[in-house]
């Protein structure tokens, strides 16, 4: 694996820092709004947050429900690039591009959390994760994506080699931390002609033996955040990296 | 070459996960136009496999419904039998005129 570098035009779309939670069982979603209270300057857009869920069932006669459940809130900031959840399932705290680090996200992630928890009073956390999502723009023309990506679909060389899709999921044990990394990787539709964009969504989460106080738990998210850049690091070449204009040591 | 291998399945922590759209729900919710598609991709490939391939490949946790242990016979084993003989069998009598 690569050390950690830093870049200038880092192709982060979207960071995430999120954590699952267990709630007294007559909490309700509504309460969750306090967590706003202090917050409407910074976040003034608020949505409510609703979870569908419906069932059919076949026979000689058929039949279906469906429903909706109150799940909570989101709340996004003035230009809607830092966003957060407030749900009656945990926490989930947003940047959307441009990234300016991890530092910034994580402590804004902390200091939301720390009230969702005073209001919500978590019995237990179930899960950590962070997930970086990243648009590659790969200039065209170029004759084989493993001139930029590293992890990709091998395609037998008796097939013809040209691509106009895939998705790649890919989940992989990080034994030594318990964790897993969920590696999503796909073609979009790119914003200009000139480009293929290809989506590289890193998300590695641990849902097993997790620390049991807040000062493990945020630990425990630089632990994840340095494996995420691993992975990061392990899946491109270093024709992706000088697109992405590192940063001199 | 690195080799891809499926992970061992007596190993605790990480067992084998198979395509699964509850395991994607997981996932932490994208707010941004990016994530948003690896979703609703995620959400296509899992409709196709489940349309096409789920009678095939059953899910884990059905797989896991069944509780029968397989136990080998034992080829040799003697047993105790008591028997009482009750002398020679007839045939019952047929009354032809009936029929």
């Amino acid at each position: 694996m690569s050390p950690q570098r830093h870049y200038r035009k880092a192709p982060i779309t979207e960071a995430i820092i999120d954590l699952r939670v267990e709630l007294p069982p007559d909490f309700s979603a509504a309460e969750l709004m306090k967590t706003h209270a202090a917050e409407e300057v910074s976040y003034p857009t608020v949505q409510q947050h609703y979870a569908a869920f419906g069932q059919m069932q076949g026979g000689p006669q058929v039949s279906a429900t469906a429903g909706s459940q109150h799940m909570g809130y989101v709340f996004q900031s003035e230009d809607a690039k830092q966003i957060y959840q407030a749900r009656l399932d945990g926490f989930t705290m947003s940047r959307l591009a441009p990234y300016e680090n991890w530092n910034a996200l994580r402590d804004e992630a902390r200091r939301l959390w720390d009230i969702y928890r005073s209001i919500a009073k978590p019995s237990r956390v179930v899960r950590l994760a962070v997930r970086y999502i990243n648009r590659i723009d790969i200039p065209l023309p170029f004759a084989d994506f493993k001139e930029y990506l590293r992890t990709v679909p091998e395609v037998s060389p008796d097939l013809p080699q040209e691509l106009s899709g895939y998705f790649l999921q890919l989940s992989i044990p990080m034994q030594d931390i318990k964790s897993l990394a969920l590696i999503n990787e796909t073609i979009i539709e790119s914003a200009s002609p000139d480009v293929v964009s290809v989506v590289l969504d890193i998300d590695v989460f641990r849902h097993t033996e997790l620390p049991a106080d807040e000062e493990g738990v945020w630990t425990f998210f630089e632990e994840l955040r340095d494996r995420k850049n691993k992975v990061f690091e392990g899946c491109i070449t270093d024709k992706a990296r000088e697109l992405f204009e590192p940063c001199q040591p | 070459m690195p080799a891809i291998a499926l992970l061992q399945p007596n190993h605790s922590s990480a067992p084998i996960l198979y395509v699964d759209a509850g395991r994607w729900a997981d996932a932490p919710s994208a707010q941004g136009v990016e994530g948003k598609k690896v979703s609703a991709k995620a959400q296509e490939v899992y409709r196709h496999w489940s349309e096409r391939a789920e009678v095939l490949l059953m899910r884990r946790e059905a797989a896991d419904e069944f509780s029968y242990e397989h136990v080998p016979p034992n080829r040799v084993f003697h047993v105790k039998t008591r028997y009482v003989y009750a002398g020679k069998g007839l045939p019952m009598s047929v009354d032809l005129d009936e029929e």
